[in-house]
């Protein structure tokens, strides 16, 4: 009778103890991860691991520059450009492939094309520019010209000139830019009104005038490179967040972390942690610079006085450069359309889905501009238009559509393009009628 | 019972590391001194706050241009300092200064108040803070259809502004509520020198005087790749900072062993800054040069250069035109009289060796001219006020010039006269 090897039966008894504890730690997991998707479809959310996804890649797309950029979670939204910037003599700042469109723009002029396009440039803030991107998927405004009997066939060419985050009186400067380097647009689309009163609420709690360009953008130009030690030290600490989301998001892509509920739900919560790191970094970064109160040249004119003195100081900006585009457009023979944009927190102007309320929080500075702001800017419109100006008041062109059009503060999805491109159609078809 | 012989053994230890620390030190400085390098702690020391302060001295030199000023030539703190501007590309001390005094008083003026703005370059700029404004207005009050008015200059002529820069003040002003009743614009003679400077150094015409706005722009970027390298420089100063720091706090210097190999670190610290440094100004003046400083692409054929200003010059009387136009605003646009204006006066030997300018100005003046007079005949046809005063000097043989561009107060007052006949003129026509 052979005596059992002790060694050997601790041995196994150690194995089983093991294979124990990984089938509990694995069995747990599994618990964990079934536990996750539950709570979440119990909540209305049940777990998307093609979506997660999305946004863990699209999350260091928008920190790709200093600026924090809107984060879009819209699948059919048009991109806003993240592309870098640079100071720009006379627009404050141009973003780097507008230097390259500005080339083409000369070149094609050079080209001389026959037929010669009916060229229509866009101007304006980021709504106006994700315009052009929208139109260049759905030419629902150059079909809907050309549908037109009335309306003699043209080759239309449609520019966008818009940049995201310009305001007044950044576009009367592109156009005047633009007419010095020898390109006259036959059309000229002004697409504004939200950057004005809500960027120039912001400029005010910065300590810049609302005539400057935005106080987030300008004010970081000039600052930038060698300024203050403690500048620096802020920047360095958002480039450190920036840094952090593109290592998630790497280790995302490479290690497929959206295909657990648990893991997946932990990772992008982390990445979303980082951006409102950056997002609330930045501000004290912003804050920082608003304090250098002697630097003229980053605040602009002094501004005194309480909200309603800045919003005047908004609206006139507004009213005063749309007044000049239009002048210098009759000038030169070119049909000028201003168009109030819609806006998600104009009271009135759509009923806000559930989503759309969710998505659509913004800062209190630009609440307030556009709640005091938008009023003013309707009822000033009313008196563009009775100095000639061809003003569209398209602030409630959502008014019966319930239906969820906005993905953020500002921004719209194709569909409210599409309506925007409708409207703004109408309004050309009878201005080319008249044969302006 | 154990615990002499465990002390006795513990002393014996911190001697024998004591004796190798002194044997050490002994040794570095044997070795230094037979390297014909003996070690000197008060060299090192001062070695050390030596690089401490040049680094802070650059440091702080580089902060000075991050606020932007056009510091070089040698007018830092004087009111012709110039700083960026977002749409005119920079605008002086003395310009911010005026325009927060002019606007204090906006929406106060009476009725009886005619406010006059002036713009365009340095002419302009003389022209209004000089004996032209002054004789102009004594011509404008002395009129009939001026009788109990007075005239207010709003005076923003900026030497070095050319078109469009010009227009997009003026389109600044209104934004900021300003109702001037006429609008004096003096151009020609900078957009022609300039513009071809610009042209010569790589820049395009339409973009403003790369002599200035170079010195502005640089580091204008928000890319990625100019914030790491700049914040490379930032963190390796601050170890360079914290390891001078450690060791002059705490006297590393005085031992040969650790402040020698402290100060082999702190200069490859040093070494490392400096290398940073240049690589983050040769990316920063790379990538500025490329989008901010030049604007379009180049173009080398001096005749399309020419185009280009004389193009920029008529759009920019034609926006000006337009704008004022709109607003019920008298707009009047002059042609200065330049001196290498071939022809446009019997220069003295005074104005000759006055007017010594670099060869792209001579050249843009001397070909562009005569284009401008032509185009301000077609500026006129489209019902532009256009006073072509580019042959005021014709018949003078005195001094007048001080420069290539300016003139002196003889010159301003004719100026004057001629202005202030064509404003009389169209002031009835709009009042």
């Amino acid at each position: 009778m052979s005596v059992p090897d002790p060694t050997a039966s601790r041995v196994r008894r150690r194995l089983g103890i093991l294979a124990m504890q990984v089938t509990f730690a694995l069995a747990g997991l599994a618990l964990l991860e079934v536990g996750t998707r539950g709570y979440l479809w119990m909540r209305g959310k049940p777990y998307d691991a093609v979506e997660v996804r999305r946004q863990a890649q699209h999350l260091p797309r928008v920190n790709r520059e200093f600026l924090p950029k809107e984060v879009q979670d819209q699948a059919d939204a048009a991109p806003v450009s993240v592309d870098a910037i640079s100071l720009h003599p006379y627009l404050g700042w141009e973003i780097d492939t507008g230097s390259d469109q500005i080339d083409g723009t000369i070149r094609s002029l050079e080209a001389q094309a026959d037929p010669v396009p009916f060229r229509i440039v866009v101007v304006g803030g980021s709504v106006a520019s994700a315009f052009c991107v929208a139109h260049a998927r759905d030419n629902t405004l150059v079909e809907c010209l050309s549908s037109d009997p009335e309306v003699p066939p043209r080759v239309y060419s449609l520019l966008n000139f818009a940049r995201g985050g310009f305001k007044q009186p950044q576009q009367v400067n592109f156009l005047v830019y633009l007419l010095s380097l020898g390109f006259k647009p036959d059309i000229v689309i002004n697409i504004d009104g939200f950057n004005e009163v809500a960027l120039g609420m912001y400029n005010q709690t910065q300590g810049s005038h609302p005539v400057f360009p935005s106080a987030a953008h300008w004010s970081n130009l000039v600052a930038q490179g060698a300024s203050d030690d403690a500048a620096l030290d802020l920047m360095g600490e958002i480039r450190d967040s920036q840094r952090a989301i593109e290592s998630w998001s790497e280790r995302f892509t490479d290690w497929n972390l959206e295909r657990s509920a648990l893991i997946g739900s932990l990772a992008l919560k982390r990445m979303l942690k980082l951006r409102g790191e950056i997002v609330s970094r930045f501000e004290g970064y912003a804050r920082h610079l608003a304090e250098r109160e002697e630097m003229l040249h980053m605040h602009g004119p002094r501004i005194e006085g309480d909200d309603q003195s800045t919003i005047e100081a908004c609206v006139r900006v507004w009213k005063e450069s749309s007044r000049s585009l239009h002048d210098i457009c009759r000038e030169h023979g070119i049909l000028y359309l201003h168009v109030l944009q819609p806006t998600l927190h104009d009271k009135g102007s759509k009923p806000v889905t559930t989503r759309e309320s969710e998505h659509g929080s913004m800062i209190d500075s630009w609440m307030r501009g556009v709640e005091l702001g938008y009023p003013r800017l309707r009822r000033e419109g009313q008196d563009l238009r009775r100095l000639g100006v061809e003003f569209v008041d398209a602030s409630m062109l959502f008014a019966n559509h319930p239906e969820e059009l906005y993905y953020d503060a500002c921004h719209f999805v194709d569909a409210g393009h599409v309506l925007l491109a409708k409207q703004i159609c109408r309004e050309l078809q009878r201005c080319l009628k008249k044969g302006r | 019972m154990n615990a002499r012989p465990r002390l006795r053994a513990a002393v014996r230890w911190i001697a024998v590391v004591i004796a190798g620390l002194v044997l050490l030190e002994l040794g570095a400085r044997g070795f230094l001194w037979i390297r014909g390098h003996p070690y000197d702690a008060s060299e090192v020391r001062s070695e050390v706050a030596r690089v401490l302060r040049a680094e802070r001295e650059r440091a702080g030199a580089r902060e000075a241009r991050a606020d932007r000023a056009d510091t070089d030539e040698d007018m830092e703190g004087s009111p012709t300092q110039r700083y960026l501007h977002p749409y005119t590309a920079w605008e002086t001390a003395r310009g911010f200064g005026d325009l927060d005094e002019y606007s204090r008083s906006l929406g106060s003026e009476d009725g009886d108040t005619v406010e006059v703005l002036i713009l365009g370059g340095s002419v302009a700029e003389d022209f209004g803070r000089a004996d032209g404004a002054a004789r102009l207005g004594e011509i404008l009050r002395a009129d009939p259809s001026f009788q109990g008015k007075k005239v207010r200059f709003l005076r923003f002529g900026r030497e070095g502004y050319k078109a469009p820069q010009p227009v997009n003040l003026l389109v600044y002003l209104l934004d900021l509520g300003f109702e001037p009743e006429v609008v004096i614009h003096i151009s020609g003679s900078e957009d022609l020198a300039l513009g071809s400077d610009n042209a010569a150094a790589g820049a395009h015409p339409v973009f403003p005087a790369n002599v200035h706005w170079s010195k502005l722009a640089v580091w204008g970027t928000s890319d990625r790749n100019a914030l790491d390298a700049t914040l490379a420089v930032r963190r390796t100063r601050r170890n360079l900072e914290r390891w001078g720091g450690l060791m002059l706090d705490w006297g590393l210097a005085r031992s040969a062993l650790l402040g020698y190999s402290a100060r082999r670190h702190f200069l490859d610290l040093r070494d490392e800054l400096a290398s940073q440094a240049k690589a983050c100004e040769d990316y920063l003046a790379n990538v500025s040069s490329r989008r901010s400083l030049r604007g379009p692409s180049s173009i080398g054929d001096p005749s399309q250069v020419l185009g280009e200003s004389v193009r920029a010059w008529e759009e920019g009387s034609r926006c000006l035109h337009g704008i004022c136009g709109g607003r019920g605003i008298l707009y009047v646009h002059v042609l200065p009289p330049a001196l290498h204006d071939q022809g446009s006066k019997k220069l003295t030997a005074q104005e000759i060796e006055r007017g010594r300018a670099p060869a792209s100005w001579v050249r843009g003046i001397g070909l562009g001219y005569p284009l401008l007079r032509r185009k301000g005949q077609e500026l006129a046809a489209r019902g532009i006020d256009f006073v072509d005063a580019s042959l005021l000097f014709e018949d003078v043989t005195d001094d007048v010039y001080v420069d290539a561009l300016d003139f002196g107060p003889a010159g301003q007052r004719m100026l004057a006269e001629k202005i202030g006949q064509a404003v009389l003129q169209r002031w009835p026509m709009k009042h």
